[in-house]
């Protein structure tokens, strides 16, 4: 019955946010998924579409503190963590926290300043501390990283390499509203000023709580296997040059968990993997130079790996 | 669905309909061949017409006001002129011919409630074909259907079904494709487009086009086994006349001899037990006037009678000739068939009856037909269970019996009766039998002769496959110039015809052989069965009597021969008594090839046999894999309510292996399951089809089981209903 709360928990959340961002259930529900599950969430799109709102949004409905970080190619890595000033009256340096010093945190267009600042960001994602000079600084939980990229063909841009890009849960685009949802959209940019008046629907606390549940989630030996041998598939798939890591096995279980979680229920179903995958899997393949020329995509390999692969029906024999 | 894609479906529908009004009128065409239906185009009128009606789904009340009104009017057509008189008379014709029906009367049936019940036939297959083409998509079972009967009519009846199987293959063919492109374009959800049905439409049709074209043209074997009609057509005469109730084919003793032919089915009721010191052939009677068809007995015998415990060396009648020599024996006689003559020893004398109680007995005695048989009292036959024959068993001297060339005046009665033959044998028998003893001038080696021309290799004997002979047809004349296969009545009478063609008096004998010597209540004694039961051939020579040829293939005489002027001593056991030496060598290669003994599994006989039964293994095998086959391709019917069964017997808890059953069979019912598909978004599929939730709510309860871990709980005894509902659907 726990598990019925916990859904109805983050329903509330959801709701929250829905009143805000129109039509976007599924990255909202995403989102949660990866704040629940400890990662974090890298958006690919084009400004304007809302995601800072959305992140803020989400940031207020759990009562959390949110930052944004606005990356630009002057960015320095000590404007992101935080730099120790010296203060002459009191002869001592004095630490002045960074923007990453909160618990949500946007950070907007991640590929356009240098990979210095870039891993510098990352490294806290990954390390949820920061250490500067000499000093290691945990970070505050829950600590939630939305990063968005603009794609990689625009102007001026440092691509993430791939072994960063693995640092996040999710990758997901956000993508435009649909004429009648974006014709909402301005309808209420007219009348009202909607996340002024969010209010949070649970607290940190319960948050930690709910994230505690997430690992409790039953995943059976079957599913496992489905995971494993979904990851497998990717690192002998033709297009693909290099496949899924052991990491991404670990991601996609967890993600499967929070999803559970958030539908209410205390065990992982094929379902689940299969609506996570391409979210999990897509950014942590390369595919090869010829399936790239070819117009392959990764989310197009992992569809297909998921319609091919044998869902588990029997319990394996142990 | 778009309107253009309506249209389109619509289109190839109609075109499936009308490939299927001509599949059905190759159907209704050999009716006009065949019977004496006189109109055929009525019933091809009433096809379009119902199948137009299915077509456009029409309500069924009207449908059927419609056919009926159909129906009467071309009955009203057909039969009569005056609509008001004829219908009044057809409601009584009708309730007559239920009434006829009811009891079985087939051939009572009227003309007119025929065709009403054609027509409903063809309604029904007009129902079918909407069905197949409507429903199911998939026309194959009544292309085969059509084109197994095309073909069976074509092999049976006059009806040449070269043209129709062509026509048959092509359209069956053209509606195999479209239909499966129909299923592919609904399964697939692929958007209609009259350029694509039109690129599949011609290759489809060039492809079978061009292949009817490289079959109707190509070369083609010649057919690869005989004709099977011949075999068929003689079982339906066998058939036919066992109908009659005059025969009863099994093998062993039958009074009735007057229509020989056919096959016959082995038969181990013994007969009756004997103690003969040496085994010989036992004798029942003979029988003496060939009708073409068989052998009946002289209208009059000669009668003699004599009692039990006489000494019958006194009587002429069983007279030993001087010049031939006898050796003593006795035997024990017990019957376990009972029957009212008495079994004597082939070519024996008999000195002696005698009975085991001291109940008086006379016997009367059929001089023509060497037939005992025991008085009757009281207009009953009296039956002896036991007997003890005394006789003398004689073995012939051939230097004796070479000595006769031709009848003496004595014979002149004899001659009459042994050497009829009916009038209508045909010309070629006489000629054969004088081809075959043209070069030989005594009795016996003609008779030797013709005995030998059956051991030739183009006989062979069998018991199956015998064909009865056409009603104009002669036995002998069948069995020696056109089937040669048969078993000893086809060759005794042969060979009896044969003599009588060449004018040496011979007689037909039936009996037993000597059986199989086995021990019996610790004696040692031949048992006689009636698979025994045999036919031979005896030959009259003048001074010496009737003595005993063997013309069946495989078969011994068990009569013993010597030739004086050899100055052998008796050849023991003997058939024949070789001439000389030369000769021995002779019928030593040929007896080589010939069995000793009917039971003998080698040799031609056996191999014979062999042959036949592999005739019904192959039946058998066939209607075993026909039965599989059927079960294995109608499982989807049948399993479900198996199951059903099944998992009522059982107690317990059996959630998890029933619903894995319910998945095999609902893939049965072609509701498959893609590889990538999760078990929810398969059960939501299935509701969707039938129209339930209840694959959802088994598909919950299961995957608690298989992705929670949870052990099962008394789910089954709850959802066990609702399993079974769904395996019913899943039949249906």
């Amino acid at each position: 019955m726990i598990y019925k709360q916990a859904n109805q928990k983050l329903e509330q959340v959801l709701g929250n946010i829905e009143k805000v961002i129109i039509g976007k259930r599924n990255i909202a529900e995403l989102s949660i998924v990866a704040l629940l599950s400890g990662g974090h969430v890298l958006l690919e799109d084009v400004p304007g579409v809302g995601k800072t709102v959305m992140v803020r949004a989400l940031a207020k409905s759990i009562g959390a503190s949110f930052k944004r970080i606005q990356f630009t190619p002057d960015l320095l890595p000590s404007d992101v963590t935080g730099v120790s000033i010296f203060n002459p009256k009191e002869q001592a340096f004095i630490f002045r926290p960074g923007p990453i010093m909160g618990h949500i945190i946007l950070a907007d267009e991640i590929n356009r300043t240098s990979p210095k600042t870039q891993s510098a960001l990352l490294e806290a994602m990954e390390e949820a501390s920061v250490t500067i000079d000499g000093v290691t600084r945990g970070l505050e939980k829950p600590f939630f990283v939305m990063a968005t990229q603009n794609p990689i063909e625009y102007e001026g841009t440092y691509p993430l390499p791939e072994a960063q890009l693995d640092r996040f849960l999710l990758k997901m685009k956000m993508g435009y509203p649909s004429a009648a949802e974006e014709i909402e959209v301005l309808q209420r940019a007219q009348y009202m000023a909607p996340l002024e008046e969010l209010e949070s629907v649970i607290t940190l606390e319960e948050l930690k709580a709910l994230q505690a549940e997430a690992k409790t989630v039953i995943v059976d030996d079957t599913i496992k296997g489905y995971i494993v041998e979904l990851a497998n598939q990717t690192r002998r798939h033709q297009a693909v040059y290099l496949g899924v890591s052991p990491r991404g096995s670990i991601a996609l279980m967890k993600a499967a968990q929070a999803y559970a979680l958030l539908q209410g229920r205390d065990y992982v179903l094929p379902d689940d993997v299969q609506y996570l995958a391409p979210f999990v899997f897509s950014h942590r393949l390369i595919l090869s130079p010829e399936a790239n020329y070819d117009g392959f995509d990764a989310e197009m390999v992992i569809h297909e790996l998921v319609a091919k692969t044998h869902v588990p029906v029997k319990r394996a024999l142990t | 669905m778009t309107a253009t894609s309506e249209r389109l479906q619509r289109f190839m529908h109609i075109i499936l309909y009308v490939f299927g009004l001509i599949l059905l009128t190759e159907w209704l065409r050999p009716v006009d061949k065949l019977t004496d239906t006189g109109n055929i185009y009525i019933f091809v009128l009433f096809l379009i017409f119902s199948l137009l009606l299915h077509y456009f789904l029409i309500h069924w009340s009207i449908r059927l006001i419609l056919i009926t009104a159909y129906i009467m009017l071309s009955l009203q057509l057909l039969y009569s002129d005056n609509a008001l008189s004829w219908m009044k008379g057809f409601l009584m014709d009708f309730t007559a011919n239920f009434w006829v029906i009811y009891d079985g009367n087939w051939e009572l049936i009227t003309n007119p409630f025929r065709t009403l019940l054609f027509f409903v036939l063809l309604w029904l297959v007009t129902y079918l074909i909407h069905y197949w083409v409507m429903v199911r998509q998939s026309i194959l079972f009544f292309f085969i259907l059509t084109v197994i009967f095309v073909s069976v009519l074509d092999t049976f009846t006059p009806y040449a079904g070269n043209m129709a199987m062509i026509r048959i293959i092509m359209i069956g063919f053209l509606m195999l494709g479209l239909l499966s492109l129909l299923r592919l374009m609904i399964q697939e959800q692929i958007a209609w487009s009259a350029a694509s049905i039109k690129k599949f439409g011609l290759v489809l049709f060039g492809m079978i086009v061009v292949s009817t074209l490289v079959g109707f043209m190509g070369p083609k074997l010649s057919p690869q086994w005989p004709d099977p009609v011949p075999y068929i057509t003689s079982y339906s005469v066998r058939a036919m006349q066992e109908d009659d109730g005059s025969r009863d084919k099994s093998v062993g003793y039958d009074e009735d001899d007057s229509n020989l032919g056919g096959s016959i089915e082995p038969d181990n009721t013994v007969v009756f037990l004997n103690t003969a010191p040496e085994g010989h052939y036992w004798k029942v009677e003979n029988k003496d006037v060939y009708t073409g068809k068989g052998w009946v007995s002289i209208e009059e015998p000669e009668v003699a009678s004599f009692s039990i415990g006489q000494d019958l060396g006194e009587l002429d009648i069983f007279q030993v000739p001087e010049v031939v020599k006898t050796k003593e024996m006795t035997a024990k006689v017990s019957m376990k068939e009972m029957y009212p003559h008495i079994l004597h020893p082939q070519s024996g004398y008999l000195k002696k009856i005698e009975g085991n109680t001291d109940t008086k007995m006379d016997f009367i005695y059929y001089l023509g037909m060497d037939k005992i048989i025991t008085e009757y009292q009281n207009g009953e036959p009296q039956l002896m269970e036991d007997y003890e024959l005394t006789y003398d068993m004689p073995s012939f001297d051939i230097a004796e019996l070479r000595k006769v060339t031709e009848a003496d005046v004595s014979m002149d009665l004899l001659m009459e009766n042994n050497t009829q033959l009916p009038e209508g044998l045909s010309n070629r028998v006489y000629e054969l039998a004088s081809q075959l003893t043209r070069d030989e001038t005594n009795w016996y080696d003609k008779a030797k002769v013709i005995e030998n021309y059956f051991d030739r290799p183009e006989f062979i004997y069998s018991k199956d496959d015998i064909p009865y002979p056409d009603t104009s047809q002669d036995y002998v004349d069948q069995f020696l110039f056109e089937t040669k296969i048969g078993y000893c009545d086809n060759y005794s009478t042969s060979m009896v015809v044969l003599l009588r063609a060449a004018n040496i008096p011979a007689r037909w004998v039936k009996g037993y052989t000597e059986g199989e010597k086995t021990i019996f209540q610790g004696e040692s004694v031949y048992k006689v069965t009636n698979n025994n039961a045999h036919s031979w051939v005896e030959v009259y020579f003048s001074g010496i009597g009737w003595v005993p040829f063997e013309p069946t293939k495989g078969f011994n005489g068990e009569v013993e021969f010597y030739d004086s002027e050899l100055k052998q001593e008796e050849i023991k056991k003997s058939e024949e008594a070789p001439a000389n030496a030369e000769q021995i060598k002779k019928e030593a290669r040929e007896r080589r090839d010939t069995p000793d003994q009917e039971a003998s599994s080698i040799g031609e006989a056996g191999e014979q046999r062999l042959a036949g039964q592999w005739k019904w293994i192959a039946i058998t095998l066939m209607s075993v894999l026909i039965v599989t086959s059927i079960s294995y391709f109608s499982r989807r019917k049948w399993l479900p309510h198996f199951h059903i069964f099944m998992f009522r017997r059982k107690s317990g808890l059996h959630f998890t292996s029933a619903y894995l059953v319910l998945l095999k069979q609902l893939k049965r019912a072609r509701l498959n399951r893609p590889n990538g598909q999760t078990l929810r978004e398969y059960a939501a599929y299935v509701d969707a089809v039938y129209g339930t939730n209840e694959m959802s709510e088994l598909t919950v309860i299961y995957e608690l089981m298989i992705y929670r871990g949870d052990v099962e709980d008394g789910e089954w005894e709850h959802f066990q209903r609702v399993w079974e509902g769904l395996m019913k659907k899943t039949s249906s």
